[in-house]
């Protein structure tokens, strides 16, 4: 995913251009990387690794039970919105404590579901673009031209808000935010310290500590 | 039982007989002559009388094609005659566009209207009724014999006055003479119908592949006019010309005529493309660069005829236009041609062909183009990548034309640029090389956004000098004849309206042009003179200068004219090119997106002509992107998109404003705790 869309971005700064076809200076970002068919193909390359990706991450839900326990964790609830009100009253210093957080804090689980919603967007809309004249006999006869625009629009827009909430604040909250910098490599091992988990989901290690504790009885 | 039995059979006998008689009583079937092919037949003359040279009966008498085709039980003339390749505009009105842009325009078409030349000066049509003979231009007579009715093919203007009275019989009913002034009525003035006969549709024209179009326009220069057509059809040859007073005399070919007097020439239901491209080719080079040949067009090449993609009658598809004896001949749309405006687009599209393979069209995949191209592009913006022959990309009619071979001389007063802006002698062209010699000269079209659509097209550019009338919108036109006089007297006498003499070249291509304030003076200056000192009445008007929309009351003083993003000039054609098809392999994208999406492409950023002369007497050029009015991709016009769009700029703007206010306030917070 991390390889995919950042191939994804970069291909897609020429493919932007091209919305401005007028333009000398953007066409000639577009001539730059290799015109656009080299761009499309790279771009397309991109999307399918990220489709792969997301298919597996739907497999992985639907069949390991691990999958389906961390997606049902990843589920919102009225304690995320606790947490978010609470959170927001320590920031302004009306608390003295942030909230305690399970296994999953709101704002991952606003990560999760901003990356989930923009792999259907883009996806969706990619393979629509990829493939008009399928896309015009299944969805619907006729509206060819008005389902790619739709869908050209709709992965133009999403494409600018993920790559903004990416580069802005994924970027700092697990990059930049002074607790965290430089960053973690649980993206990449997948392995969270207890010290980690002590201090930022304080609650999901008092459960774990309760399990400990009743199965040593 | 019996009785029973009894009235059952007497029941199955009735409905037998029933049956039987309700059968006989069936309509018989009509019997239909075998159609198709015309039988022999008699020629006919105007009065309906049988014309037989093999028994010398009426064999003095030129033929009527109205009389002989459109004899009872065969062709029904009239109908034929509503089609408007007879009419020519005649009993049209003009469109709005053109009632405010033009005082001399009585119709959309050719007969009334703007004429076949690109740009003013031309001759306009005198209107019916005149006060002043002076400023009669050319009449309806004057229509025919100014070569305009070497294309046109009888019928319409060419047979009836404005008010439907044929000419000829009208004349001599009315009392009116010939050759004089006829109260000044637009269609009789010095006009000699009388002798000369009405031009009938002549239905061989286009049905008789061997018709013979210089013996019948030999009849038009002699003003022999009701003898064009049977010089034409070859079925006779005519002698002696009414212009010159040798008396007129047809001589029936007797070969050509079977023992009882009839004949069966050779017709064809579909016209040949030699007989469209007979009319249709001159006008096809200036106005459009166009060859009409297997070298430039992959549909020639691929052996299709005209008729195939402009069908008429039975064959054709738009119900516009279907049905015997119909002549409307399925036409596109032209931004400058308005000639039954309704009729737009009843031809063949390229998409009825290349959808379905008729005729064996190849089925158009266009595989990876998003579809949106093919909703804002026409098919010619690709597919006609590359014009091969010079057009007029520019008119001007303000300057003298001294270079050879252009006859007649008023034409001197037009003087073309090609589309590299560099001066090119059509007439001169014309005169030596026929379509097959035109010269090589590759260009790339300018683009134009034409009713939503990118279309390839020629947008004329012109400089005149024209008239303003008070309290009346739009312009007129001095007469051609007028300032090609001027500049006759100029140039034999310069001390003749001398500030013509101020008029040099600037541009360095050794052809004056009319671009400093100083000749735009002298140009204004001079032909008012010249009006004045012929008489031609300027109470209540003004002369102006006019390049392309800008309008000159004086050297230095201007005002736009409105017009048409398409257009460079409110009084210039536009004409989109749809012949000369390149094969598919040779289309714009067949190399790629970056035909077209690349800083060198052409199509988004080829320097297109916007004035033909700048102070410097140089081209001045805009950019195409801009002349398409490229802002952005337009994708908002799809309410489904715009509303796409508005939802994602609005989450997109909530989303994030929401995000950084919750990594500010963290910030804040995590650098307030540390102190």
């Amino acid at each position: 995913m991390f390889l995919s869309v950042t191939a994804l971005v970069i291909t897609a700064i020429p493919l932007w251009c091209l919305r401005y076809p007028h333009s000398r200076a953007l066409t000639g970002i577009i001539d730059f990387f290799g015109g656009l068919e080299a761009i499309r193909t790279w771009h397309h390359m991109a999307g399918w690794i990220l489709t792969f990706a997301f298919a597996y991450h739907l497999l992985y839900v639907f069949v390991h039970p691990e999958g389906r326990r961390d997606f049902l964790l990843m589920m919102p609830r009225r304690k995320d919105f606790q947490d978010l009100y609470h959170n927001i009253l320590y920031f302004i210093g009306k608390r003295n404590e942030p909230p305690q957080f399970g296994r999953f804090s709101y704002f991952e689980k606003f990560d999760y579901w901003g990356a989930f919603w923009g792999c259907i967007i883009m996806v969706g809309t990619g393979l629509i673009m990829l493939y008009p004249s399928k896309a015009n006999s299944l969805l619907s006869a006729g509206l060819g031209s008005t389902i790619f625009a739709v869908a050209l629009e709709a992965h133009y827009h999403e494409a600018i808000l993920a790559t903004l909430a990416l580069f802005i604040w994924h970027m700092f909250n697990v990059h930049v935010r002074p607790e965290k910098f430089p960053g973690s490599l649980v993206w990449f091992h997948g392995n969270i310290t207890e010290k980690e988990r002590h201090k930022e989901h304080p609650l999901e290690d008092e459960e774990i500590d309760k399990y400990k504790t009743f199965k040593e009885q | 039982m019996k009785r029973l039995v009894f009235f059952a059979m007497v029941l199955i006998f009735c409905v037998s007989a029933f049956t039987l008689y309700a059968q006989n009583q069936k309509e018989p079937q009509k019997k239909t002559a075998p159609s198709g092919v015309c039988p022999p037949f008699y020629l006919k003359d105007e009065a309906g009388n049988i014309i037989d040279p093999v028994n010398n009966v009426n064999a003095d008498k030129p033929y009527s094609p109205k009389q002989t085709c459109g004899a009872k039980g065969c062709h029904d003339y009239n109908k034929i005659t509503e089609g408007f390749h007879f009419t020519q505009g005649k009993g049209e009105k003009p469109t709005p566009d053109m009632e405010k842009r033009y005082l001399w325009v009585s119709t959309p078409g050719d007969y009334g209207g703007t004429w076949c030349s690109p740009a003013p000066l031309y001759r306009g049509l005198a209107p019916k009724k005149n006060t002043d003979p002076r400023k009669i231009d050319m009449t309806s007579f004057d229509y025919i014999a100014a070569t305009c009715g070497y294309c046109h093919p009888g019928g319409g203007p060419l047979e009836y006055d404005r008010e439907g009275n044929r000419y000829d019989e009208h004349m001599k009913k009315q009392g009116m003479k010939s050759g004089e002034e006829n109260n000044l009525d637009g269609d009789y003035f010095k006009a000699r119908w009388s002798d000369t006969g009405i031009i009938e549709a002549d239905c061989l024209l286009c049905h008789m592949p061997e018709y013979n179009f210089k013996d019948r326009n030999k009849q038009i220069d002699n003003l022999t006019f009701k003898w064009a057509a049977t010089a034409g059809s070859g079925l006779g040859k005519v002698e002696g010309s009414i212009k010159e007073s040798k008396p007129v005399r047809v001589t029936y070919d007797i070969s050509k005529f079977d023992d009882k007097g009839m004949i069966s020439p050779h017709m064809v239901k579909e016209p040949r493309n030699t007989t469209c491209l007979h009319c249709h080719s001159k006008p096809g080079w200036k106005k459009r660069g166009a060859s009409f040949s297997p070298r430039t067009d992959v549909h020639i090449r691929a052996g299709l005829r005209c008729v195939d993609c402009h069908p008429a009658g039975n064959r054709a598809q738009d119900k516009r236009i279907q049905g015997k004896e119909v002549h409307q001949i399925g036409k596109g749309d032209d931004p400058s041609g308005h000639v039954r405006d309704d009729l737009d687009n009843t031809m063949l599209d390229c998409k009825y062909c290349h959808t379905n393979g008729y005729l064996g069209a190849s089925i158009a995949k266009h595989d990876g183009l998003p579809p949106h191209h093919l909703e804002k592009i026409a098919c010619q913006t690709c597919h006609i990548p590359w014009r091969y022959a010079k057009a007029a990309q520019v008119q001007v009619s303000d300057v003298f034309n001294p270079a050879p071979k252009i006859s007649p001389p008023p034409k001197r007063i037009w003087t073309f640029y090609d589309t590299d802006m560099n001066y090119w002698n059509h007439y001169g062209e014309l005169n030596m090389f026929t379509k097959e010699d035109q010269t090589t000269n590759p260009f790339r079209p300018v683009l134009i956004r034409y009713k939503g659509k990118i279309y390839p097209a020629n947008r004329v550019h012109s400089a005149w000098p024209g008239l303003m009338e008070d309290g009346k919108s739009g312009l007129n036109q001095p007469l051609m004849k007028d300032i090609f006089m001027m500049w006759q007297m100029h140039n034999e006498n310069p001390s003749k309206y001398s500030e013509l003499s101020r008029i040099v070249d600037d541009s360095g291509d050794g052809v004056p042009e009319v671009n400093k304030p100083e000749e735009i003076d002298a140009v204004i200056n001079s032909v008012r003179q010249y009006l004045t000192d012929t008489k031609y009445d300027l109470t209540g008007k003004k002369v102006v200068w006019i390049l392309n929309d800008k309008l000159y009351s004086s050297g230095n003083k201007w005002e736009k004219l409105p017009k048409h993003d398409y257009e460079a000039s409110p009084y210039a054609s536009v004409y989109k090119y749809s012949h000369d098809v390149a094969p598919a392999k040779a289309a714009l994208g067949s190399k790629g997106c970056s035909d077209c999406h690349s800083k060198n492409s052409h199509f988004f950023f080829a320097q297109v002509l916007e004035y033909p002369f700048g102070d410097d007497g140089k081209p001045i050029t805009v950019k195409q992107a801009d002349l398409l009015g490229y802002k952005e991709v337009p994708s908002g016009r799809n309410p489904w998109t715009y509303w796409t769009g508005v939802f994602f700029k609005y989450l997109t703007i909530v989303v994030l404003f929401g995000l950084v206010v919750h990594m500010i306030l963290d910030a804040l917070r995590y650098y307030r705790k540390r102190s």
